[in-house]
């Protein structure tokens, strides 16, 4: 892309946005306690601007282009500094890295949010964190994280894009294991650090595969090398892919690596609000996303996505983590434990969205869930606040002291659970299922099976999560004397409640800006895949208007035309036509969610009052197997505990002792046949049959004598020793040469 | 006082000298004046490195000692061999010194041309002509373009053995990093009360040793200097070290000396194997392709282990965590952070260059790469053993000098850039680590990790500088580790490199399963390193902490610079170190890849 001033204008923007963190974490480390309030206002005001500034990226990116924002990048400094890795000659290196920004509509979605929840969190901090310890050091590392995850969304590369992802793993490790005394929080951040790491093992083969095969890191780069056929092992891509997507199973909690999330909890609120609900976890979605051409491939060259290996396995693991988690969550007690699974769930959705082809979809889903997820924890923190409890058994009737908890936690559970045409979580959601459902159709071999995963986890949802809200707000006070002392929260957490509840509601409305029925689907679909989507030698057709099959295309800013190919266009026609029936199925899917829970848990309802789940009751008797498994969440993290962590703990004892016995115990046992012979050779020296005999056994025995003559401490003696065994080294070599020579 | 590497070498005996004319009750003018030393050696080192950053961005314009050893040849050495001849023999002998090996080769070849030349130009012309020549040879490899500070005066002359110091791309960082870990080990050795000033003395005699180490040029020089370096670590750990002194310091000590024995054996059979008798390396890297594969497979055997225990690479590796955990806390940190590298170095200058057949051959790479991956994993593995503190730091090192070996076993440009950024890398963090080790057992006077518990709520600051010496080394992004160990990852996964490119074994898989398995090695550090920071600095504080304080002024002129180097070096490495390393690195990977039956695609 040339280089137009713009552009560089709004990189420069991009740039500052991720500085100002930066900023606010040197200033909160090293000057804090010297400022009021030990400095929570610093951050707070850091990530306010960068809020604001971030808005305005979003108004030129909504109104000044009737498709937003083509892809703009910048190296902000050539010189010797900005290089940062350069290996070989700097025409045709071996290996190169600049620190390069790009932004796109997918970079200024993901800025918004990211500094919309991190504002907020910030300022509800300030109200839940009061009094706490380390008080300061609870805001350095938000502003830390906030830099590393808004640095994760402006990179150019996805090796940056790796070192940034890293550093949020840190700021979670940090901030989870914050109450650090006690021995859960600082397990759960090493269980935290270590599993995304696993997860980022395959992110780094990946890396390795792109830098060797496509001999950039630049992700226009790679996806170009893609597409034209410049890309060295073609054999090799598929696998790339999957390991790729190993990092996101790690970083988003996805089946076989989500044991860490649930756990993430033991981090104050506000924390798991940020961090493990609203953009942390989500960035392997937004990598996925951006990732996409890769993750496609060989798709890529043939314009048939949906065959493509990577993507199918995205797809399933999303399918199946979110029925999976969903499932898990039914039997949660503790409040944020239901958040976490229910997390963990609608991560997979986004996955599976994207593993259908359908990356508007899973980030549209990603922004809406951060929206009423973080309002969701914030909420909770908000409940906890009050009763001085994470157990839903400490709850109950709250909706009468808390009214604006109540409202604004009611309004994102309806959100969640999919609330028909009012609330954003029914769009995204339906989205989502829409994709997969086209998806379906393209490939139903493949697709099937996760479309119905994702269809049952929404009835799921539903269910589960009004379970928690007649569980914590409504029927009788379960602890009197929690309930007495409940008292709703100051306005610095009430107020970051509200605009979220808004932001609930109003963002479905990104759908309809600009007239166009998924707003989201052209502009990042066009914006990201569309330069590299079609080389040649797919037989593309322009995307054209065409009402009846709800398809809307975009016209770019620069007079290119948007192609599809013929698979595209097919996939894209199963996609509007499919609005309908989805629309219908998830309607019924959270009506039943919604009955089944109040029938059980609601107040006065004829299941709650007889409480037909206890284990004693003929349904709870029946389903006592089930609840065990889901109790003891599918004995996942017990598989893990009882292998892996086993084995390594036997590994590493038998190389120590390995080490220890046998490698150094070759070694002391020369030592002993060395001391053994010399003592032996010194013996028939002392007797007198030669004053001159040489060897080793002499040296050791010397060096012994040493030793003993070293604790006197007399500095003299340790010169001569030094002096004599340097002109010794000499006066040998020089000794061999005559001898030799 | 000039600015050389003469003086940069010795300033630290010279120092020793003026603290032994100190009487030993004046402890307080001995540590004085030994960290004056040092720091006078350390902005000697860093204005060095100045010197040689500018020549190598701008070659031209070098002028004095920064000019590189083959313009010292044109204008210094020839000039100064036909010194005194009148002008026109001199003019005449100065035409005919051949510019070359190549040249001087063919000249050699020529049958009765030599003989031609000593009745032309008599007998003072002909001997300043030979005088010329050697210089030549010495000076016209390829890597005498990067080398600098070149100072080349005949020393044992009957057997042709030179004062050859030069340093380069390889050499410069060990040396300034010597330099500094000499300035901070001192200060930090501010409270030894035993025996300050054969402590003082001994230490700076190590500080000697080590910086001649990187820059002896002649290999009887190199070996010189390696021995120095021996006798005050023993000492040091022998009469400063734990309970368990002894049997470490022989350990260590004996162990050394049978590499060096190696060593010494591989050096005088190359020392007689040509003809005039050389011990200069550069010569010697020159000639190694006249050696047979099978004699080199032999030397290169020799040398690789008398390098391999001091690296130190699996199984000659159990010395270290007991010198480690036996060391005072300053001489440890010295071990680990410039010791070791001696072994590495070694393996670069040294064994690859002058034996680039053995080193080039197939088994030899498998050998050097499996031995590097089995140094990542199985060193991880110990390391998550151990309940000593040090002894858990001293596995940590085997296992990151495993790196090393990978990215030198590739011997693509990214596997060497990243294995000898590996060494300056690992010389910042491990270093730390000792140090962060020796400060709370300066406190609690034990090392027992499942004892500790809750120091993050005592000592904060401590705490905090820890954590970047443990992130740095776990290989946090950001921090100096992580930039060494991708490089080395792409450079072994790399199909420019020598294991995998094609033409050479004809396969593109063999290194990827080694990058893979060495990647678990970076799991395992996560691990060693984060239960570390738990059971040392989370948890509960117990009773028997609360009276300790934080890093006092001493420990923090100590670990700051390293901290600010791990995050300098993490965010800045191109412009901090790889800009300035690159060149002598690829001279010297070129020419030991140029023994390649067939050189690796993109060379």
């Amino acid at each position: 892309m040339p280089e137009s001033t713009a552009a560089v204008e709004l990189c420069k923007l991009a740039l500052i946005i991720l500085l100002l963190p930066l900023g606010a974490f040197i200033i909160q480390i090293f000057f804090s306690k010297k400022l009021p309030r030990e400095g929570d206002w610093v951050s707070t005001v850091a990530m306010f601007v960068g809020l604001c500034m971030s808005l305005k990226m979003l108004f030129v990116d909504l109104f000044s282009t009737p498709t937003g924002i083509t892809v703009q990048k910048w190296f902000p400094a050539q010189d010797s500094i900005g290089k940062f890795l350069l290996i070989g000659d700097p025409a045709n290196p071996a290996f190169r890295l600049d620190f390069g920004i790009q932004v796109d509509n997918l970079t200024i979605v993901m800025l918004v949010v990211v500094t919309l929840v991190s504002f907020l969190v910030h300022l509800y901090s300030m109200g839940y964190m009061h009094g706490e310890v380390r008080y300061n050091r609870f805001f350095a590392f938000l502003a830390l994280f906030t830099f590393s995850m808004l640095g994760l969304c402006i990179t150019s590369n996805i090796l940056f894009l790796f070192i940034f992802w890293e550093l949020v793993g840190l700021c979670s490790y940090f901030l989870i294991g914050f109450y650090f005394e006690k021995k859960s929080a600082s397990n759960a951040s090493i269980k935290a650090f270590m599993t995304t790491r696993i997860g980022d093992l395959g992110f780094f083969v990946a890396i390795l595969i792109m830098a060797y095969n496509a001999g950039s890191l630049e992700f226009d780069k790679i996806f170009e090398s893609i597409a034209n056929g410049t890309w060295k092992d073609k054999s090799i891509l598929a696998l790339g892919g999957i390991c790729l997507f190993i990092g996101p199973i790690g970083k988003s909690g996805q089946f076989p690596l989500h044991v860490w999330l649930p756990d993430a909890m033991e981090g104050p609120t506000p924390v798991s609000a940020l961090i493990h609900a609203a953009t942390m976890v989500a960035a392997g979605v937004y990598m996925v996303g951006r990732m996409f051409p890769f993750f496609v491939g060989e798709g890529y060259v043939t314009g048939d996505w949906w065959g493509s290996e990577p993507l199918i396995f995205v797809a399933w693991i999303g399918g199946f983590t979110a029925i999976f988690a969903a499932s898990i969550a039914f039997v949660q007690t503790d409040i944020k434990k239901v958040l976490a699974y229910s997390t963990v769930s609608q991560l997979g959705y986004m996955m599976l969205a994207i593993g259908c082809g359908g990356v508007a979809a899973g980030l549209f889903h990603l922004t809406t869930h951060a929206m009423f997820k973080a309002l969701l924890f914030l909420g909770s923190g908000s409940v906890i606040h009050a009763v001085h409890s994470n157990e839903m058994s400490k709850m109950g009737g709250l909706w009468k002291k808390m009214k604006i908890t109540w409202l604004t936690m009611g309004i994102a559970t309806f959100a969640i659970a999919g609330l028909p045409f009012v609330l954003s979580g029914f769009y995204s959601k339906e989205a989502v299922l829409t994709t997969a459902w086209a998806a379906a159709k393209m490939n139903p071999g493949a697709y099937t099976i996760p479309f119905w995963m994702g269809m049952v986890t929404a009835l799921m949802t539903a269910f589960y999560m009004f379970r928690m809200f007649f569980k914590t707000f409504h029927g009788e006070p379960k602890d009197k004397k929690a309930f007495d002392h409940a008292h709703e929260s100051p306005w610095t957490m009430t107020v970051p409640l509200g605009v979220l509840a808004l932001l609930t509601v109003l963002c479905g409305g990104f759908k309809f800006i600009n007239k166009s029925d998924y707003w989201f689907l052209n502009r990042m679909d066009s914006e990201i895949l569309a330069p590299y989507t079609h080389p040649a030698s797919v037989n593309a057709t322009p995307v054209v208007d065409d009402p009846e099959k709800h398809v809307h295309p975009l016209p770019f800013t620069d007079g290119r035309v948007h192609m599809q190919s013929q698979k595209q266009k097919e996939f894209r026609e199963a996609y509007g036509l499919g609005h309908g029936t989805v629309t219908y199925l998830s309607m019924g899917a959270f009506l039943f969610g919604l009955l089944g829970a109040w029938f059980f848990f609601g107040p006065n309802s004829p299941g709650s009052k007889k409480d037909m789940l206890a284990p004693e009751a003929p349904l709870g008797k029946a389903l006592k197997p089930l609840n065990h498994c889901l109790v003891n969440l599918w004995f996942v993290d017990a598989f893990y505990y009882a292998f892996f962590l086993k084995a390594l703990h036997v590994i590493k004892d038998i190389s120590y002792r390995f080490d220890k016995y046998v490698v150094d115990g070759i070694v002391n046992l020369q030592g002993v046949l060395c001391k053994a012979i010399s003592s032996l050779v010194g013996i028939v020296d002392y007797e007198g049959v030669d004053g001159t005999v040489r060897g080793i056994g002499k040296t050791t025995l010397s060096i012994g004598k040493f030793a003993k003559i070293f604790q006197t401490g007399k500095l003299q003696q340790y010169l001569y020793a030094s002096v004599f065994l340097a002109v010794g080294a000499i006066g040998l070599t020089v000794a061999i040469y005559l001898w030799v020579g | 006082m000039a600015l050389n590497l003469t003086w940069l070498t010795f300033l630290p005996l010279l120092t020793a000298g003026i603290v032994l004319l100190i009487p030993s009750r004046n402890k307080g003018l001995i540590k004085f004046i030994s960290v004056v030393g040092t720091v006078i050696t350390f902005i000697m080192a860093t204005g060095l490195a100045r010197m040689y950053m500018e020549a190598e961005a701008n070659p031209e314009a070098a002028t004095g000692i920064s000019r590189s050893a083959d313009v010292m040849l044109r204008e210094v050495y020839i000039p100064a061999a036909t010194n005194g001849l009148s002008d026109e023999l001199r003019a005449k002998v100065e035409a005919v010194v051949p510019k070359t090996t190549e040249e001087y080769k063919a000249l050699e070849a020529q049958e009765g041309a030599i003989a031609a030349l000593e009745t032309d130009l008599g007998a003072e012309g002909f001997k300043a002509w030979g005088e010329a020549t050697e210089l030549t040879l010495a000076l016209d490899a390829e890597q005498a373009t990067t080398l600098r500070f070149v100072e080349l005066v005949p020393w044992l002359k009957p057997f042709n053995i030179n004062y050859f110091m030069a340093v380069d791309g390889l050499s410069m960082p060990l040396v300034w990093l010597t330099a500094l870990l000499g300035v901070l080990c001192l200060v930090y050795s501010w409270t030894i009360d035993k025996g300050t000033k054969a402590y003082f003395v001994l230490f700076l005699f190590l500080e000697t040793g080590l910086i001649g180490v990187f820059c002896a040029l002649d290999f009887f020089l190199f070996y010189v200097f390696w021995e120095v370096v021996l006798l005050p670590m023993y000492f040091l750990i022998g009469i400063w070290g734990g309970p368990n002194r002894i049997y470490a310091a022989i350990k260590f000590f004996i162990y050394t000396l049978v590499g060096s024995v190696l060593m010494l054996l591989a050096m005088l059979v190359m020392y007689f194997w040509y003809e005039p008798h050389t011990f200069n390396m550069l010569t010697l890297m020159q000639l190694g392709p006249e050696i047979p594969l099978n004699a080199q497979l032999w030397l290169f055997m020799g040398i690789f282990i008398a390098f391999a225990i001091k690296v130190p690479i699996f199984p000659f590796h159990t010395w270290l965590p007991d010198a480690h955990v036996e060391a005072p806390t300053a001489v440890s940190v010295v071990l680990a952070g410039v010791l070791l590298k001696m072994g590495g170095y070694g393996l670069f200058r040294i064994a690859y260059p002058m034996l680039n057949d053995a080193a080039t051959h197939q088994g030899i790479v498998y050998m050097v790469a499996i031995l590097g991956v089995i140094n990542i994993v199985y060193g991880a593995f110990c390391a998550l053993a151990q309940t000593d503190f040090k002894k858990l730091v001293a596995y940590s090192s085997v296992s990151h000098m495993g790196y090393v070996l990978l990215g030198m076993a590739a011997m693509s440009y990214t596997g060497v850039n990243g294995a000898v950024l590996q060494m300056f890398t690992h010389g910042i963090s491990s270093a730390m680590l000792f140090l962060v080790v020796g400060v709370i057992y300066d406190r609690a006077h034990h090392r027992d990790l499942n004892d500790f518990g809750g120091i993050a709520t005592q000592m904060p600051w401590y705490t905090g500088i820890a954590t970047v010496g443990f992130f740095a080394s776990l290989g946090l992004p950001g921090l100096c580790g992580f930039i060494s160990e991708a490089l080395t990852f792409v450079g072994a996964w790399d199909g420019e490199g020598l294991i995998n490119s094609d033409g050479y074994t004809g396969s593109s898989i063999d290194s990827q399963w080694m990058v893979w398995v060495s990647l678990l090695g970076v799991v395992l550090g996560a691990a060693y390193i984060l239960w570390t920071i738990q059971r040392v600095y989370l948890g509960k504080l117990q009773d028997k902490y609360k009276n300790f304080k934080d890093v006092s002024l001493r420990e923090l002129i100590a670990l700051v610079p390293l901290g600010v180097l791990c995050i300098v070096v993490g965010v800045f490495p191109q412009w901090f170190i790889l800009d300035h390393i690159q060149p002598s690195l690829k001279v010297m990977t070129d020419m030991i890849r140029s023994a390649l039956p067939v050189v690796g695609a993109g060379g």
